[in-house]
């Protein structure tokens, strides 16, 4: 209802079909005079009117638009409206309305700043009324809803609440049924029976504008809101078929970046809320779980069916609640909980098939045998050419194990609820149950979860509730980028560089082997990625138990006290064991295993009082404050075991063999913290929020120990404004303004102190005996430790026309993140070389933008759109000292370890790409060419032309040739610069939604642009060496190497890289647009599912991570194996992301 | 209703308002300083971590000492695609072993600045805390010498760090960090125990700090200082040394190394070395080293004990052993500190008399090695640090820059002389003694014979550098490979070449240049 009035009032009145508007006249009452009997104190407005015979229509827009007041009414009962001659000045609404209504078939009734025209009552049927029912109505919170329509139903005898929400009406027996409608609420039907007083709540209807938004310690309708807070679409949300809700978050909301590392099930996600603010700490936002604020929680044993909704805190007026922890954004998830009513039971269940999307080139064995002649041409001519002819290996398939360990696998997920309850207790009960088989074979994550949530309410003032959560999860399977010596220890390196072919008979021990029987494994760590993957144990099991519950009391009927309380303990025993037919089994460790148990505790208690209040109408204020003490504690045993004798006791055999090393951590931190806020809206027209929290953490020593984290924003609704009243198309305008101070307290829980550290490495061995412990200060104290502090301001727009149909909200914020946390370089002449210091300064600035539209609304097909779209820039302001960069490298190769791929730089990115310009390859015409006696050609580099870091005796037509900066003919670090930017110029999504009767359809679209990756693989597979492993198979490019026949090329001959060294030739372009969630649903119609005697029934087919137009060559642009803030966007061995297709059911009993 | 709001409100109160004290928490696995150092146990506990910097892996020290011998007319760096590095002196303030180096070294001398300042308000007796300062102050004073002779003048620290906001230091003349260096000997030397109450030359013991005092008043006596006052002090040490009877040259020259190699003591001869164990297979420390497995004879089988050959010799060092007609010399070193053969797996290939160049360091041989199975990295094999032969030698230098070619200086000489040939040391052999020579010819002598007896030890860059001819050196002996050279290891002057002016020091890693306000760069930097 509340949408065909509101269309009406907005003029078009061609919105509304002719058979809803019959419906609606149904509904239309005879309105008491008491309604009309509103105290003419509270119109402010004084209206001035002289109309001759005008059109009321003209009229009653002439009233709106002096008196600020919306009016609703049906348009074609205004066409019957007779034309009104007023003359009125400094008259009330009221009073002005009386006069212009004297003739007219119609009444008005005037809520808040509504005035609602209704027809005037028909005169009573011959109802034999005889029994009175009488009640109240209210809204949600309880205050009494005025002008509310208490209707008999098949009559037309109705009534309407008075301005205490209360109303009497006689019907006729007890089989009368009663309809309450309102605009803006939701309509109820109560049958009366024995009923002799009938209460009712009435809800709010679900429009956009009147979404409750969760936000700290509340919530608050998104009308109301002053800050910037993104909500996820949750129904489009529960369309993607994931394990984690995050992996569905990417692009859902306007200035969250979402990456995962890889495609790995369960590999580390992360989410960055309007850029990193801190360097070297942790960046991830604090999450705050029904209440329960958690740094870094386990979020795969959420349930993504149990969440409820999504809002994601992003400046600093809705995080500064969250004061110390609140300068990374954050998220709040509520799961959902019982609602009263009969039990409902649903089940949905899906099977998906997960895919790789892509195959990494390789060469041919003809190729390969080729490049091995080239190698060694008396090698090959012994081996590979022995008995074969080099065209022979044309016809010959080959070995690519890239067919043996990637697979097409499943995923089944089951869900099953039950919820119901009374109005006084509520409860619901559900569980899931995932098996994911990851697309690399012996790889998954499995899922046992439950939940139980239980709500009383005692009487009107006092409520309990309780939540209890239970997760067992299970991450199974080698991690192909975990961090490895060399770049030869990971997985995909053995998938690509495995041989394909053998000579002599060998490909079935290629095959079957852990080694091929032609590398040397002293230098060449190559090993049978398929034995590896059938014989590696790598289990990482979680077990998480959340529960927390609250009691509420209202005081008096204005001021609420809640506590609440809970814990959560997650425990991950991570094991791994290495057994003969491994490499590092069959190395000389031989059958070896570890395990490490971590625990962590999180507790917390928390208490706030709220006071909420209108005073004299047009003023709300609401008045919030609070006290938490949470805890976290954490403990990490474990040991590493060496030359296991009987390895066919896995695990449970290491207590047989040699420890080597053992590890024992524990730790905690806890935080105390107050906190307020203060609410006021006058006239729901100016907004006012004020916050301020004060944190005491045990992470600082005690003189810095406090922080305070004040917030201000204000928010200007103009569509109220009465002189933008005639603006009919114009639904929401609002202004937002905000700013705030949030900390980030990530360091470790004793940073402050110095610490006498006794590790295994500063032993000393005296007459050969055992290493005797040696012990030495291995962190140096810093008592001046405080929060790192976040200065943030933002700005916003949410402007809607044609009653949100289209709506569109603009913020734009800059940030300045100054005391940084910083793990701080320290002069190596301090004996240290980092230090937790508050130094350095970060910006990051940025737009964001939101567009939701409903491009065709009937009520057989509807399409609505969402789409957003965010620009980040950050720059580094200050670091430590007089440092004018920060240079980071990535582990992942020995040889590269030591050499800095990021750079971080005062006024640029906090990363970017650093390292040699690619500048193609020596030709002959760059060497003096001589021929000795023998005919042995020689070729020496012509003076003038730089040097590529070799010596220059060294260097060889076809050898990568590199831009000399600083023009000294050599290569040397002196010549790197940077090469590419892994930071996204924007980030975003458009989701798509279509629904054509039973049917819907979800297409979800997520883009990413103008991000650099720093493309590894190719380092190691496109440079072929000569030298060392031999037999290695490369990229399929490697074919189109540089020959003196082939100078056209990028790709090197043999040994030419030159130094050793990252350059551009593998930064790519990361940028992309990814097909990411499609679903096909049909819901059956009642009439089937009625006779099925289930409630739903709903099927479908959806699809994640369809298609992704990208220019990067490697497996997935969504990459990151080492990220951090410093060190994003490299790629080495990466587990491809899968494709995947779902079919599903979701049945409601 | 009224009982149960009270019951509420006092909820509220006790949990959320009275918890101050909560955050008061103390480290849990871990232990703080402030409250350590009140044992003897405790003390020698951190004393042992003073001690590790020596063999440290990132230290890139001792662990690996391819740095300390390539590059310089004794030895060479045998790969033709190293073009970089300080084995090749070819590196910039940037490169990972010099900061590596020079991080290391303050590492060890502020772990040593921590006990020393603790072992002074501690309750230890005065007897037990007396050996423990005295290792501490040595270990301290050699870590500075290290400092001072690779970098010029550096900033001298002798309280521990304990701010993470005052770190800019500016540097301290050479002269004044002798002049700590010497005092902290001479602190020590009473303090720590003789050689022979030690009994292993593991630890430092009083002929080690004598030797030490001895080297650093040599170095102090000669470029860039030419404090020449100091050879009388380096004479006095070891002298003392020498006087000490405690000490004699092993008979065999080539049983000095093979000991090493087994994990075997000769306190008489070798006075102070890095004791390296284990060799991280069977075991979870970091205390094994590199000896022979990079500093080592190529090869390429698992039971002889793989050695990526990192150092080789140079055409100098090899010819400056006397040779015979038939190329090969009476002098038993050449053959030992230079493996006359390569390994064919697990053969002994010899090379041909011209194969000079291709000639591996072979001081330390894997066969030898008693801890199997073997690693093919690491080795349990020490490296030494101060030998009796050193003491000789330095004796001799400081007689003769004092009192000439005297008798003492000549015998001193003659000494590691006949050890080297295979004489009884304390008996004259005129085939073999120096006889004769004048004050700059015995000082020629000592020279060459420290490259000789020396060699691959760490010593000679600095040696050359005190003597003032290291560039000389260093450009003759490039010359040399140069003109003498076969075509495939022509390179091995590459690295030799490189130095010039600037090379006598190095560079202030950036490091400290970066985010210490004070520091300066080098000249030529």
């Amino acid at each position: 209802m509340y949408k065909n009035y509101t269309a009406l009032r907005c003029g078009i009145p061609s919105c509304v079909k002719p058979k809803l508007w019959r419906v609606m006249k149904l509904s239309f009452f005879i309105c008491f005079v008491t309604c009309l009997q509103l105290s003419a104190a509270s119109f402010a407005q004084k209206i001035n009117l002289d109309k001759k015979n005008t059109p009321l229509r003209e009229i009653l827009n002439e009233i709106r638009r002096q008196s600020g007041y919306s009016i609703l009414c049906d348009a074609d009962i205004l066409n019957t409206a007779k034309p009104v001659t007023v003359n009125v000045k400094n008259s009330s609404v009221e009073e002005t309305l009386t006069k212009c209504f004297a003739d007219q078939p119609f009444n008005y009734i005037i809520k808040e700043k509504t005035i609602l025209v209704t027809p005037k009552p028909v005169a009573d049927r011959v109802i034999t009324a005889s029994i009175d029912i009488t009640g109240t109505v209210t809204d949600e919170k309880n205050l009494p809803l005025p002008g509310v329509t208490v209707k008999l139903a098949e009559s037309q005898l109705a009534v309407s609440t008075n301005n205490n929400g209360s109303y009497k009406i006689k019907v006729p027996d007890e089989k009368a049924i009663l309809l309450f409608s309102y605009i803006g609420y939701e309509s109820q039907t109560i049958a009366v029976g024995d009923k002799k007083v009938i209460n009712v709540q009435l809800k709010e209807q679900n429009s956009k504008l009147n979404e409750i938004v969760v936000v700290g310690y509340g919530s608050v309708k998104r009308t109301d809101l002053t800050g910037a807070v993104g909500s996820v679409n949750i129904a489009d949300f529960a369309k993607a078929p994931v394990r984690s809700f995050e992996e569905a978050l990417a692009g859902r909301v306007a200035g969250v970046q979402v990456s995962s590392q890889d495609g790995q099930p369960g590999s580390a996600i992360n989410i960055i809320i309007r850029g990193a603010n801190s360097l070297t700490q942790d960046n991830s936002p604090l999450y705050v779980i029904d209440g329960f604020p958690i740094e870094n929680p386990e979020n795969n044993a959420i349930n993504p069916a149990d969440i409820a909704s999504i809002d994601i805190l992003k400046d600093a007026s809705a995080t500064a609640i969250y004061g110390a922890r609140g300068a990374n954004g954050v998220v709040v998830i509520t799961t959902k909980r019982g609602k009263s009513g009969k039990i409902q039971t649903a089940y949905s269940g899906n099977y998906a098939l997960n895919q790789i999307t892509k195959r990494m080139a390789v060469l041919s064995p003809y190729e390969f045998v080729r490049l091995q002649a080239d190698i060694n041409q008396a090698k090959a001519d012994t081996t590979y050419l022995k008995n074969h002819t080099l065209d022979y290996y044309k016809g010959v398939s080959g070995i690519n194990f890239q067919d043996k360990i990637f697979a097409t696998r499943p995923t089944i997920n089951q869900n099953i609820s039950l919820s119901g309850g009374t109005e006084t207790t509520r409860f619901s009960i559900s569980g899931n149950i995932m098996n994911q088989d990851g697309i690399i074979i012996n790889t998954g994550y499995d899922r046992y979860q439950g939940r139980f949530t239980l709500d009383h309410k005692f009487n009107d003032k006092f409520k309990i509730g309780l939540n209890f959560a239970y997760a067992s999860l299970l991450q199974k399977g080698n991690s192909p980028s975990v961090n490895g010596v060399t770049s030869q220890t990971y997985l995909l390196y053995s998938v690509l560089g495995y041989r394909p072919v053998g000579y002599n008979g060998e490909e079935q021990a290629i095959e079957d082997n852990l080694f091929d029987p032609a590398i040397s494994t002293t230098n060449d760590l190559r090993s049978n990625p398929y034995v590896t993957l059938q014989n590696e144990v790598r289990n990482n099991n979680t077990e998480n138990v959340f529960t927390n519950g609250f009691l509420s009391y209202n005081i008096f009927p204005s001021l609420v006290l809640k506590i609440s309380g809970g814990f959560t303990k997650n425990s991950l025993t991570a094991e791994a064991f290495n057994n003969s037919q491994t490499r590092s089994g069959a190395s000389i460790l031989g059958p070896n295993g570890s395990f490490r148990n971590d625990k962590t505790l999180d507790w917390l208690n928390e208490n706030t009082l709220t006071y909420s209040q209108t005073f004299h109408r047009d003023h709300h204020l609401e008045l919030l404050g609070g006290t938490t003490l949470s805890g976290r504690s954490f403990s990490s045993y474990g040991a590493t075991v060496i030359g296991v004798p009987n390895e066919s006791l896995g695990l449970a055999g290491l207590d047989e063999g040699t420890p080597t090393s053992v590890t024992a951590v524990a730790s905690k931190s806890y935080l105390l913290s107050y906190y307020s806020r203060l609410n006021y809206s006058y006239r729901s027209r100016y907004l006012l929020t004020a916050t301020i929290r004060a944190d005491g953490s045990s992470k600082f020593s005690r003189a810095n120990r406090w922080g305070y984290f004040p917030s201000f924003a204000a928010a200007w609704r103009l569509n109220e404004e009465s002189w933008l009243m005639p603006l009919k198309s114009l639904s929401n305008l609002k202004l937002r303004a905000s700013y705030g101070v949030t900390g980030n307290n990530r360091v470790t829980d004793f940073a402050y102190y110095s610490s006498l550290g006794f590790p295994i490495g500063a032993s000393y061995s005296f007459q050969n005996a055992t290493p005797s412990k040696g012990t030495y200060v291995t962190s140096l104290s810093n008592q001046d430790l405080k929060w790192e502090s976040t200065k943030e301001i933002d700005g916003g727009l949410d402007i809607g026309f044609f009653n949100e149909r289209l709506a569109l909200t603009v913020d734009y914020y800059h940030k300045n993140t100054s005391n940084l946390l910083l793990n701080a370089q320290l002069p190596p002449t301090t004996g240290f070389s980092n230090a937790y210091k508050n130094i350095g300064e970060v910006q990051n600035n940025g737009w964001e933008f939101t567009l939701n539209t409903v491009n065709i609304s009937t009520p057989d097909f509807s399409w609505s759109s969402s789409f957003n779209i965010a620009f980040n820039r950050n720059k580094v302001l200050s670091l430590t000292q007089n440092q004018e960069f920060m240079l980071t490298g990535v582990t992942w190769d020995q040889n590269y370890n030591n050499i800095p791929l990021y750079k971080a730089v005062i006024g640029g990115p906090i990363a970017q790409f650093y390292g040699l310009r690619f500048n193609g390859l020596y030709q002959v015409s760059d060497f003096d060419v001589t021929t000795n006696a023998n005919g042995t050609v020689s070729y020496t580099l012509k003076a003038g032309i730089a040097g590529n870091g070799n010596s220059r005796a060294a260097i060889k037509p076809g050898d990568n040739k590199y831009v000399d900066l600083n023009g000294d003919q050599t290569i040397n670090a002196n010549d790197y610069t940077i090469i590419g930017n892994p930071n996204p110029k924007f980030i975003g999504g458009l989701n798509n939604t279509f629904t054509y009767k039973g049917f819907d359809l979800g297409v979800f679209l997520q883009f990413n642009y103008g991000n650099d990756i720093y493309n590894a693989n190719r380092l190691i597979f496109e440079t072929p060496l000569k030298t060392l492993n031999s037999n290695m198979n490369y990229f399929a490019v490697v074919a189109d190497r540089w020959t003196p026949a082939n100078p056209n090329t990028d790709i090197s001959t043999l040994d030419g890289q030159g130094i050793t060294s990252y350059n551009d030739r593998f930064v790519e372009d990361g940028s992309y647009l990814r097909l990411k969630t499609v679903q096909l649903g049909y819901t059956f119609p009642k009439k089937i599912t009625d006779h099925l005697g289930i409630k739903a029934l709903k099927i479908y087919v959806s699809g994640q991570n369809l298609y992704t137009w990208t220019h990067y060559s490697g497996f997935d642009p969504e990459v990151s194996i080492r990220n951090t803030a410093l060190t994003p966007g490299f790629d080495y061995s990466s587990y491809p992301r899968p494709r995947t297709f779902t079919f599903g059911t979701n049945v409601t009993f | 209703m009224k009982y149960q709001i009270k019951i509420l409100l006092a909820l509220l109160a006790i949990s959320g308002l009275s918890c101050q004290k909560i955050l008061d928490t103390k480290p849990m696995d871990f232990l703080s300083p402030e409250t350590y150092f009140t044992t003897k146990d405790q003390a020698n506990t951190a004393l042992n971590g003073v001690y590790s910097v020596l063999g440290e892996e990132n230290a890139n020290f001792m662990h690996n000492p391819t740095n300390l011998i390539d590059g310089n007319d004794e030895a060479y760096f045998p790969r033709i695609a190293q073009t970089t590095g300080l084995a090749v002196n070819t590196i910039s303030a940037e490169h990972v072993d010099v900061n590596n180096l020079w991080r290391g070294l303050y590492d060890g001398v502020n772990r040593a600045n921590v006990l020393i300042k603790n072992l002074q308000n501690s309750p230890i007796s005065q007897t037990d805390k007396a050996p423990i300062l005295g290792q501490a102050l040595t270990l301290r004073a050699f870590y500075y010498f290290w400092l001072v002779i690779n970098w010029g003048d550096v900033p001298l620290k002798l309280e521990p760090t304990s701010s993470v906001n005052s770190v800019d230091i500016a540097r301290t003349s050479s002269a004044e960090v002798y002049a700590q260096i010497v005092k902290d000997l001479e602190q020590a030397e009473p303090l720590v125990q003789s050689a022979t109450q030690v009994g292993f030359g593991g630890r430092i013991n009083k002929s080690a700090v004598r030797g030490l005092l001895a080297r650093v008043n040599l170095h102090w006596a000669g470029f860039p200082l030419q404090n020449t006052a100091r050879y009388a002090e380096a004479l006095k040490w070891s002298q003392m040394v020498i006087q000490s009877n405690e000490h004699d040259l092993n008979p065999s020259y080539s049983q000095i190394f093979i000991n090493q190699c087994q994990d075997k003591y000769d306190i008489k001869e070798m006075i102070w070395e890095v004791e390296f164990w284990g060799n991280r297979t069977s075991d979870a420390y970091l205390e094994a080293g590199r000896i022979g497995s990079l500093i080592g004879i190529a090869c390429q089988n698992a039971t002889i004990g793989i050695c990526a050959d990192r150092a080789s010799t140079t055409l100098k060092l090899f010819d400056s052993y006397k040779a015979e007609p038939d190329g090969s010399s009476k002098d038993q070193r050449r053959d030992w500190a230079i493996a006359p053969f390569k390994y064919n797996n697990a053969t002994k290939v010899p090379w041909t008399a011209t194969q000079k160049l291709y000639r591996n360091a072979g001081k330390w041989r894997r066969e030898y090695e008693t801890l199997t199975p073997k690693n093919a990295n690491y080795t349990p094999i020490n490296y030494p640090l101060i030998r009796y032969s050193d003491i000789l030698l330095m004796f001799a230098e400081a007689e003769n820059a004092i009192n000439g070619p005297t008798a003492a200086a000549l015998d001193a000489v003659n000494q590691v002389r006949r050890r080297g040939y295979g004489k009884a040391v304390h008996t004259p052999d005129v085939t073999i003694d120096i006889s004769g020579v004048d004050k700059a010819g015995l000082l020629k002598v000592i020279q060459d014979e420290r490259l000789r007896e020396l060699c691959f030890e760490g010593l000679r860059k600095w040696d050359l550098i005190r003597w003032g001819i290291f560039l000389d050196a260093c450009h003759q002996e490039a010359a040399n490979i140069d003109a003498n050279a076969q075509a495939d290891v022509k390179y091995a002057s590459f690295g030799i070449k490189s130095v010039t002016d600037r090379n006598l020091l190095l560079p202030i890693p950036s490091s400290e240049l970066t985010l210490n306000q004070l520091i300066t760069q080098n000249p030529g930097w």
